[in-house]
């Protein structure tokens, strides 16, 4: 199974309460601290690291492509700058001040985009628009020497797009993250069951899925039962990347991590919390070394078996 | 069932996100917007892909649309024009938070509203909707802690950092800064656990503008007190945080947004802690939709259902105008430098 380590700078609420993330980034403010973990994270076989555009992590791993075998997945957008922006210049301004502060290559690579669909530019498109507003983001991987990179849209984004059935933004961004930034797309949802529904409209099965997956049943739309048949037809498609598994407050990461891969998971999130836990390692390790179903994004753009309902 | 007839005003980005919700409750329906910005607002909302007019006058938008319900996510000196705008008609309003941009403003909304068969209203208040929150306020309610000794209260966000132009630095608009914008969450939860207390003294920190940045107050109740700490200038704090310790005579109680702890002296000899996470006390709901922010689902479907229900919202503009007494017994203690200021001088 894929595993990926995740920035505590991407840790939010529910799942930890901000003053409990902060010690843990504090303690990484130095790169030695962060080599560190990053040698942890690959004796236990994990082979990605999400973060932010921008961020210090990501930074290290361009600075040393060959100290690790890990492979950088960037959230995209910042959704935490964009509404500190969005309160202090509203949302059109946030949006334009977003794509001055790119250089004018990667400006003049989005009139690129914008010029491929100049119909739903004229209109402001919600689907191209906001895509525009991720992507942007995302041209920090441009720099990245290494094997493919993973590009997430952030679960806030994915929602806001679902909730308005914007079946073609998730088109459009799984060809321009695939086309434009060479990278695997994937989307992080917290309604999963409700997104492959809408994903299988469009018959465009080809992004992982990023989302909370864990035998409590907590955030899996509309229930545990249904969510977890989406799941497992999801794995003939992009493949699911389970986040939110081994909760706060579980002592069993063993059954936590059974679960998972009785659901034919792709891959799942480590937090570094339990990275540094001595007694979990050994099954982070088992985990990472269970065979998972591969999934076969970018071969094509049908679609199997996803869940129908929405 | 007849759906229930619902009109926004201002799309904002929490406009934007309180309509994705509106959107989706399947006994709601959006009928109208309405925007200062209309061209701007009719551009966004037809690149949506919906077909719903978008109107330059609550008035006319009122007018035309006869909705049920208005969801009015604008600065909170506007609070007051869109009660005003509602309450004659007999239209249910939520406002977001806080509830005015003034204590005055408030109490003329709170008497606007009807002694018999008044609509639903509600304040934006979404921490009120946690179920981590709402069991803490269970376990008070029943006394788990015995008497209240004191409490402690934080709320931080990572916002601002550098001299800001906008609405929220003008106080004329925002009714404040860091304790109006962001730290009324902490006040509402404050009232709500503990009730108002007799007196406030308050000190307030500008670091960058005309508004405060940082707040520091100490509550006084009847027989206990708490201590508040108020900041939108803490770095580290990505999402908004907060944290409240209530010590008691029984026991002591730590709420965050993450997890409930409890402890009861009488348990210390065999670790008397008992922790509740938000998947220990949340249940699913079948056509929830999530939109990854804590409470914002749960607090429109709620107004929605008052108004089907006619029943009041769980958090009522009473809750909301002893909110907006807290906040501004800070500020009248804060232009005192701190000296105590009681809550009954207003009124």
């Amino acid at each position: 199974m894929e595993l990926i380590l995740a920035d505590p700078a991407l840790s939010s609420q529910p799942f930890l309460p901000q003053e409990k993330i902060l010690p843990t980034r504090l303690y990484l403010t130095r790169e030695e601290l962060w080599a560190g973990i990053l040698d942890q994270a690959a004796a236990l076989n994990i082979t990605g690291i999400m973060t932010l555009p921008g961020s210090k992590l990501f930074s290290l791993l361009l600075k040393h492509p060959n100290r690790w075998p890990l492979t950088p997945w960037l959230v995209i957008p910042d959704v935490y700058q964009l509404a500190r922006d969005a309160s202090r210049y509203g949302t059109t301004g946030a949006a334009a001040r977003k794509i001055l502060r790119l250089s004018l290559w990667n400006q003049l690579r989005l009139g690129a985009l914008m010029l491929k669909h100049p119909g739903q530019a004229m209109k402001l498109k919600f689907e191209l628009m906001m895509n525009i507003l991720a992507a942007s983001d995302g041209f920090g991987l441009g720099q990245w020497p290494g094997a493919e990179p993973g590009v997430i849209l952030h679960h806030q984004i994915t929602d806001l797009a679902l909730a308005f059935d914007q079946k073609n933004f998730f088109t459009l961004f799984i060809s321009a993250i695939s086309g434009m930034l060479k990278a695997r797309p994937a989307l992080a949802t917290r309604n999963f069951t409700r997104l492959t529904g809408l994903l299988a409209k469009s018959g465009d099965g080809r992004a992982q899925i990023l989302t909370p997956v864990n035998a409590k049943g907590f955030l899996m739309q509309p229930d545990r039962k249904t969510a977890e048949a989406a799941v497992r037809s999801w794995k003939n498609n992009g493949g699911v990347l389970a986040e939110f598994w081994h909760l706060p407050g579980s002592d069993n990461i063993e059954a936590d991590a059974a679960y998972i891969q009785n659901l034919g998971i792709a891959g799942a999130i480590i937090q570094i919390e339990d990275l540094r836990n001595t007694r979990k390692k050994p099954a982070i390790k088992r985990l990472g070394d269970s065979p998972s179903p591969q999934p076969s994004p970018l071969k094509g753009e049908g679609i199997s078996g996803a869940a129908s309902s929405s | 069932m007849n759906k229930v007839k619902i009109a926004l005003a201002g799309l904002g980005k929490i406009g934007l996100l309180h309509l994705s919700i509106l959107k989706n409750i399947k006994n709601a329906e959006v009928v109208a917007l309405m925007d200062k910005e209309t061209g701007a607002a009719k551009r966004q909302i037809e690149g949506l892909g919906l077909d719903i007019p978008v109107f330059d006058s609550v008035e006319r938008m009122i007018e035309e649309t006869q909705p049920d319900g208005l969801v009015a996510c604008v600065p909170p000196a506007v609070n007051k024009a869109m009660a005003q705008a509602c309450l004659a008609k007999g239209i249910s309003l939520f406002i977001e938070k806080p509830m005015a941009g003034s204590l005055q403003d408030a109490l003329a909304m709170t008497g606007l509203v009807p002694s018999q068969d008044a609509p639903a209203h509600a304040v934006g208040y979404m921490v009120a909707h946690y179920p981590l929150v709402q069991k803490a306020q269970e376990l008070l309610k029943q006394n788990h802690l015995g008497q209240i000794r004191h409490y402690r209260a934080s709320l931080y966000l990572a916002e601002v950092f550098e001299r800001h132009e906008g609405w929220r630095q003008n106080p004329a608009i925002s009714g404040g800064g860091a304790v109006a914008i962001v730290g009324s969450h902490l006040l509402y939860l404050v009232q709500s656990f503990f009730g108002l207390p007799h007196e406030v003294r308050a000190r307030a920190i500008r670091l960058f503008a005309q508004v405060e940045d940082i707040a520091c107050a100490t509550l006084e109740h009847e027989n206990f007190f708490g201590d508040l700490h108020v900041s939108w200038s803490r770095p580290g704090y990505r999402d908004m945080g907060f944290n409240i310790s209530v010590e008691g005579t029984e026991g002591f109680l730590e709420l965050n947004e993450a997890s409930l702890a409890v402890f009861r002296y009488q348990d210390h000899q065999k670790d008397g802690w008992q922790v509740y996470y938000p998947w220990d006390i949340t249940t699913n709901a079948p056509d929830h939709l999530e939109p990854g922010q804590m409470g914002y689902w749960a607090q429109d479907n709620d107004f929605i259902q008052a108004i089907s229900e006619r029943r009041p919202a769980k958090v009522t503009w009473e809750d909301g105008l002893k909110t907006q007494k807290l906040i501004e017994a800070i500020y009248r203690s804060s232009r005192i430098q701190g000296r105590g200021f009681a809550l009954a001088e207003l009124g």
